[in-house]
């Protein structure tokens, strides 16, 4: 396995979806784990993102058929990790700075000139007239990039999300109820949330983001 | 307290997965890559609670890149060199380098971690220079990745194990906590800054590397980038890299077996020569005013057979050619008389207009509408072109009708029926119909033809996921449509019709609709009808084919339809009310069987109602009495007996309350903690059967038994008391039918609910948005390219940007205007075309955008006025918005940055020398000057003149009074630089200093570019021991070092400065460099001591443009 160095490392699989209790694998019950989840051990790696894959919730989920006709077959769910070098993004050692004082020549009329070393030229010129360095003038710099995209924001078509919500006002159960990418993985973490508070029993659904009150 | 620009510089830096490297420079475990350990561990919950987690660890070694896998770099990395290629005075005693665009390219492919300091990490490339001598290039190439040289001695490559020292990391800004702070060690503080930073910009850092060889006078030198590692150096040669000792064994160390041991690849070369008179002032005096050469911008076009057909331009005045401009042109001010009668012909050609060449040009041009109307062979006919056209039956490819959809025109001249269309000699006449504009136009064409892959892209990157987005448009406007059909049709008359039908058929949404903040089973809950009645089972049950429903006897008021309207009025019951039946004993008989006997009922009521009633009596009769006695005399025994009576009353009730007072507690209202302490109390009192016959009466004091009774009361209605509020349920109330229902109908109304559902997860941006409004469609966008547009047709040939550009003379400077009819011209045309463009290739436009707006660079334009980012934008493109431009207006009226009421073209100064081939991105700007004054205030013209000092308080954005930037610039490659400036000559030049009030006019500042250091030694110094860094010599650092040998890493660890006088400019240097001389050996230290400061010369605009125009 060969990675590139500022590169990051992707672990995932599409066997079993991640951080979702399992009812069952196929046709089989589940008889010693049905909840996995994978997390960095040790080492300079962390966890920088969770990946997904499409999984059928329909194989791991118990459902009724009206369940199954009601949802797509294929949903995204977690699937793997990504994992970056922990800390901070850059290494490096001890920092020098340089202050940038000009050697200036002022060449007036009729031969009359003067000579200053290390003049102290204005400093907001100098980050003005950064934009015209090579750097600047590269194909990779921002500043050309700022030419051809100008736009910041785009059209983007997002995934489809679901949120836990309240039957009463159908407004979000918590902040950690929002933003799962399946109704399998929102129902999930509703029968959790039931679990540890049975008071919740019958008061709680998951709806589609859209129809969430605000 | 002026504000300073600094540079910060970094021995080396790395990020990502690279920083967890752990293996040492040399280490010979390491073979051919770095690897790293990854350990992750799966967890799964157990099935049955109780069991412990399951833990599964997993591990595994990953290798990363190194340089045995890298065999070229993309030639974009590098975004400076260090000299030029073919830079021929390149000072010898300078540094050559090499920039690239990463911070951390140069360690990015170092297989090994930086040494315990955390100082010195070496890079992974090194840039070698050597002379034509030293080196042979490599002939057999063929099936190697990379070309080579043969170097036979490996002297003249730096050594190995001290590159850590010649590469470093630039910061345009200071990493350093504070301006003081010179030497920042404390990375937990560093890091976040260079993160900062380059989230704020990743311009505003690169990496560089140097090569530390002393440079010989008057010597051409080969510049080459080559591999550091011999993994390196034989994947270069497309040999096997694990036949080297180790991953970090030297490119040209030697080792048994070592393969072709003299061939070296290389990723990069370049050329240059050290040369004399090279430094920046000299290259700066070289420059002189010049006057313009009258050919310059103009050239001869040949007009005598245009083709297709349309006749040539055959007036012998013109001699069978018109004049091709440029964007700029020289000013008709130093024209002599002659050129300027010459120039007018050529503009007038046309006169009479139009040309009889025009009337066919625009016939051929209106072919193209003619065919939406009629057959081709009539619009041909009918065209009267001439032979050639006129008796062709098939349709012919025509011209293009340049800005035909930005201004709407689809004919040139004449209308379909043959009468003159109006402003024909507006700008859509005159730039499709005069040769000299169309051709300009036709290089717009040409521009976007040759880089549509690059625009386009650039188009559908602005967009982002417009194809996909529209997809799922497209998509739910046939939802939207079909359900709309059926709500409208089907569920809307239903709900006017019956709205409990249309309930019942919503019902399975209910819990997705909101009524105010409620939803809706959950306001059902509370109401007489709960959600029961709308369950699937109900629904089923009820349905008016149901069996149930049809054994059911139906009359016109109990009906199969009004279940619920029923049982919302509380017609229908779910249950019967709750009954008592008659031979249950209740509360309230045994209360009434309780109560004393012998007192009227009205009465008991009534202290039961009134506890006051027996004290009211009481006063009442006390105060009659008092009354009576005091008002009439001799009414005493009267007014006691009425006080007797009164007192007499009082007791009498307070007995009979006292006595209804058990009967009273029973009752559920009176059940309170309170209300045992009113019990009357019972010595005799004992637990007995109801049934038994076992009397006790009240008494003075209580039996233990009554007394541990009424505690076990008193706690037994406090626990009621506690728990009957809450135990409250509300009183059912009605639904209002009707609003429900209109609730439920809006809720699932297509037109609402599937734009909703759509726009939730597509991201239309504000940009967009504005364009198309609010309606529910697809998207549409108009592309914005802000690139200057001069620099592709300087692309295609100089010389179509400035005709004969090449008789502006070297080392001068001149004074030229645009030529903005041009400029329009080519604008239109990459505008018309890139529509086109844009139409074939189906982005999702109307072809009515103005995509490209910019001519000129306006980088160096400084925002003085402080507007806001997209304000500035607008304020600097060089036209406005195609479809903005009047249809009366004539071509060359459409400068944008040009302010209201003013027309004319603008002066552009133009040099050209050999300092703009040597630093290429020299900064030129203008600075006010000021007088050097004698103290009554006269000017003294002794004096140089100085630049003008800038207040404090406007230090962080100078005005325009006192420095201006370049307006707008171009450049043309090697040598030749554009600027148009905000000034007159005569500002400039100012006055002549005779009278005290004379301006002292501009000094033209030329400088180094920031962000663009040089990197050096001294040959020599004046005084006998240095100052500042800026005076230590190559023999300082290794004393009688000759050209060709290397700096050594280890030298100048301590240099000795002596401090300088204290009046001199140079004190603060001094102080820095004797704080910098402190700190470790490193390549930041050492980028630091190399450091040469930059050179700004300031030329007084009269010596700089003359007495020319």
């Amino acid at each position: 396995m060969v990675l590139h160095p500022v590169g990051a490392l992707n672990v995932s699989q599409r066997a079993v979806p991640l951080d979702l209790t399992l009812d069952k694998f196929g046709n089989q019950q589940p008889n010693d784990a049905n909840r996995f989840s994978i997390d960095v051990a040790s080492g300079g790696l962390a966890k920088v993102q969770t990946l997904q894959e499409q999984f059928a919730p329909a194989q791991f989920r118990n459902m009724d058929d009206a369940s199954k006709l009601s949802q797509p077959a294929y949903v995204p769910m977690d699937s793997g990790i990504s994992l970056a070098s922990s800390g901070h993004v850059y290494a490096s050692g001890t920092a020098i700075t340089r202050n940038v004082r000009y050697d200036l020549t002022v060449i007036d009329t009729k031969f009359r000139r003067t000579f200053r070393r290390f003049f102290n030229y204005t400093g907001s010129l100098f980050f003005h007239l950064l934009a015209g360095a090579s750097v600047a003038r590269s194909g990779l710099s921002t500043f050309r990039k700022n030419q051809t995209q100008p736009y910041s924001d785009k059209v983007k078509v997002g995934p489809a999300t679901y949120t836990v919500a309240t039957q009463a006002d159908n407004r979000a159960h918590s902040p950690g109820a929002i933003g799962f990418t399946s109704q399998a993985a929102a129902q999930d973490y509703l029968t959790r949330q039931v679990a540890i508070d049975p008071s919740l029993a019958g008061t709680l659904h998951v709806l589609s983001q859209f129809e969430v009150a605000s | 307290m002026k504000t300073i620009a600094t540079y910060s510089f970094l021995p080396w830096l790395r990020q990502g997965v690279a920083n967890t490297i752990a293996s040492a420079d040399g280490d010979p475990a390491v073979k051919t890559r770095a690897t790293i350990d990854v350990s992750l561990q799966l967890s799964g919950d157990p099935v049955a609670s109780g069991n412990p987690e399951l833990l599964q660890p997993i591990s595994q070694q990953v290798q990363l890149y190194s340089p045995g896998d890298i065999i070229g770099i993309d030639s974009r990395a590098i975004v400076r060199l260090e000299p030029r290629n073919w830079v021929t005075n390149f000072e010898s005693n300078y540094l050559p380098g090499i920039d690239f665009y990463d911070e951390d390219f140069a360690w990015r492919y170092t297989p090994a971690a930086p040494d315990g300091s955390r100082l010195h990490l070496r890079p992974w490339i090194a840039l070698i220079v050597l002379t034509e001598k030293e080196f042979t290039d490599g002939k057999m190439t063929a099936d190697r990745p990379l070309p080579f040289i043969t170097v036979p001695d490996a002297t003249v490559f730096p050594p190995a194990d001290q590159l850590w020292a010649w590469s470093h990391v630039h910061f345009n800004q200071s990493l350093g906590a504070n301006p003081s702070e010179l030497i920042s060690p404390d990375m937990g503080a560093v890091l976040p800054r260079v993160q900062s930073i380059l989230g704020q910009n990743p311009d505003f850092a690169y990496s560089r590397i140097l090569c530390p060889r002393r440079l010989d006078d008057n010597t051409g030198y080969h510049a080459f980038l080559v591999p550091v590692f011999e993994t390196g150096r034989l994947a270069g040669l497309g040999l096997k890299p694990d036949t080297a000792p180790n991953a970090t064994f030297s490119g040209w160390g030697t080792y048994g077996g070592k393969p072709e041991p003299s061939n070296y690849p290389f990723y990069y070369r370049w050329y240059f020569s050290t040369g004399d008179h090279g430094d920046f002032e000299y290259l700066v005096s070289l420059l002189k005013p010049q006057p313009v050469d009258k050919r310059v911008g103009t050239r001869d076009m040949d007009v005598l057979d245009p083709g297709s057909n349309i006749p040539g331009i055959t007036d012998p005045d013109l001699g069978g050619i018109l004049k091709l401009g440029g964007a700029l042109r020289v000013p008709d001010a130093d024209l002599n008389d002659a050129d300027r009668a010459e120039r007018k012909k050529y503009e007038d050609w046309d006169q009479p207009y139009p040309h009889k060449f025009q009337v066919a040009l625009a016939k051929f041009i209106n072919l193209q509408d003619d065919y939406s109307n009629q057959t081709a062979a009539a619009a041909n006919t009918a065209s009267g072109i001439g032979p050639g056209i006129d008796d062709d039956p098939d349709p012919i490819i025509t011209s293009p009708l340049y800005g035909r959809w930005h201004a709407l025109t689809q004919r040139l001249l004449f209308k379909p029926d043959g009468t003159a269309v109006d402003n024909t000699a507006n700008w859509v006449h005159r730039l499709n119909l005069d040769p000299g504009f169309r051709v300009p136009a036709a290089f717009g064409t040409d521009v976007v033809e040759s880089n549509a892959e690059e625009y386009m892209n650039d188009a559908w990157e602005q967009i982002g996921d417009v194809l996909a987005a529209n997809a799922r448009i497209r998509r739910l406007i046939l939802a939207k449509e079909i359900s709309w059909r059926w709500h409208a049709q089907s569920l809307l008359p239903l709900s006017t019709f019956n709205a409990e039908r249309a309930l019942m058929w919503t019902a399975p949404v209910s819990r997705r609709v909101l009524m105010g903040t409620t939803t809706v089973p959950a306001l059902a809950r509370t109401s007489l009808v709960p959600p029961v009645y709308t369950s699937a089972i109900m629904r089923r049950v009820i349905r008016p084919g149901a069996r149930l429903m049809s054994s059911l006897p139906f009359t016109p008021e109990i009906t199969r339809q009004n279940l619920l309207t029923r049982v919302n009025q509380g017609d229908v019951s779910p249950a019967p009310p709750r009954e008592v039946s008659p031979e249950v004993p209740t509360v309230d008989e045994i209360a009434q069987a309780s109560e004393p006997t012998g007192v009227p009922q009205g009465i008991l009521d009534l202290l039961a109602k009134y506890p006051w009633l027996p004290y009211a009596i009481l006063v009442i009769a006390l105060v009659v009495a008092v009354v009576l006695f005091v008002l009439v005399p001799g009414s005493l025994a009267v007014s006691l007996a009425i006080a007797a009576v009164g007192v007499g009353l009082f007791f009498l009730l307070k007995k009979w309350e006292y006595a209804d007072a058990p009967s009273l507690g029973i009752l559920p209202a009176n059940q309170t903690p309170e209300y045992v302490t009113k019990l009357p109390k019972n010595p005799t009192f004992v637990l007995s059967d109801p049934s038994s016959a076992v009397h006790s009466s009240p008494g003075a004091s209580d039996s233990p038994t009554s007394l541990r009774f009424k505690t076990a009361l008193r706690d037994s209605y406090s626990l009621l008391t506690t728990t009957r509020p809450v135990s409250v349920q509300p009183e059912p109330v009605a639904l209002n039918f009707k609003s429900l229902t209109s609730t439920m109908m809006t809720a699932v109304d297509p037109q609402l609910t599937i734009p909703r559902r759509g726009l939730a997860l597509i991201n239309i941006p504000d940009w967009i948005r504005i364009l198309i409004g609010d309606d529910f469609g697809e998207v549409m966008a108009y592309p914005k390219i802000d690139l200057p547009m001069y620099e592709p047709l300087k692309g295609i040939s100089a010389e179509l940007f400035l005709p004969n550009i090449n008789l502006i003379p070297p080392n001068s400077i001149t004074l030229i205007e645009t030529n903005q009819k041009f400029i329009e011209a080519y604008m239109v045309g990459l505008n018309h075309e890139f529509a086109r463009k844009l139409l074939w290739r189906e982005y999702p436009t109307d072809q009515r955008g103005s995509y490209f707006r910019q001519f000129w660079d306006v980088r160096g334009y400084f925002n003085f006025d402080n507007l806001p980012p997209d304000q500035l934008k607008e304020r600097l493109y060089d036209i406005p918005e195609l479809h903005k431009w009047l249809l009366t207006s004539l071509l060359g009226q459409h400068n944008n940055r040009q302010p209201a009421g003013k027309t004319g073209e603008q002066a552009v100064l133009v040099i050209r020398g050999e300092l703009l081939k040597k630093y290429p991105t020299a900064v030129i700007y203008a600075h006010h000057a000021q007088w050097a004054r004698n103290p009554d205030n006269s000017i003294d013209l002794t004096q140089p003149r100085s630049l003008q000092d800038i207040d404090d308080a406007f230090e962080e954005h100078p005005p325009q009074n006192v420095v201006r930037m370049p307006l707008y610039e171009a450049k043309v490659d090697p040598d030749i630089y554009f600027f148009g400036f905000d000034l007159t000559v005569d500002e400039a030049k100012g006055g002549s200093g005779k009278n005290p009030n004379d301006d002292p006019g501009w000094f033209f500042v030329i400088k180094q570019r920031p962000g663009e250091p040089r990197f050096g030694l001294e040959l020599t110094r004046p005084t006998l021991q240095a100052e500042v860094f800026d005076e230590v010599t190559w023999d300082d650092a290794t004393a009688g070092i000759k050209p060709g040998q290397f700096l050594q890493a280890g030298s100048l660890g301590a240099v000795t400065l002596v401090k300088p006088p204290a009046n001199e400019d140079k004190q603060a240097q001094w102080q820095d460099d004797t704080t910098v001389d402190t700190a470790l050996a490193s390549a930041a230290r050492w980028a630091y001591l190399l450091f040469r400061a930059p050179v700004m010369v300031a030329v007084h605009a009269d010596e700089m443009l003359g007495n020319g125009s």
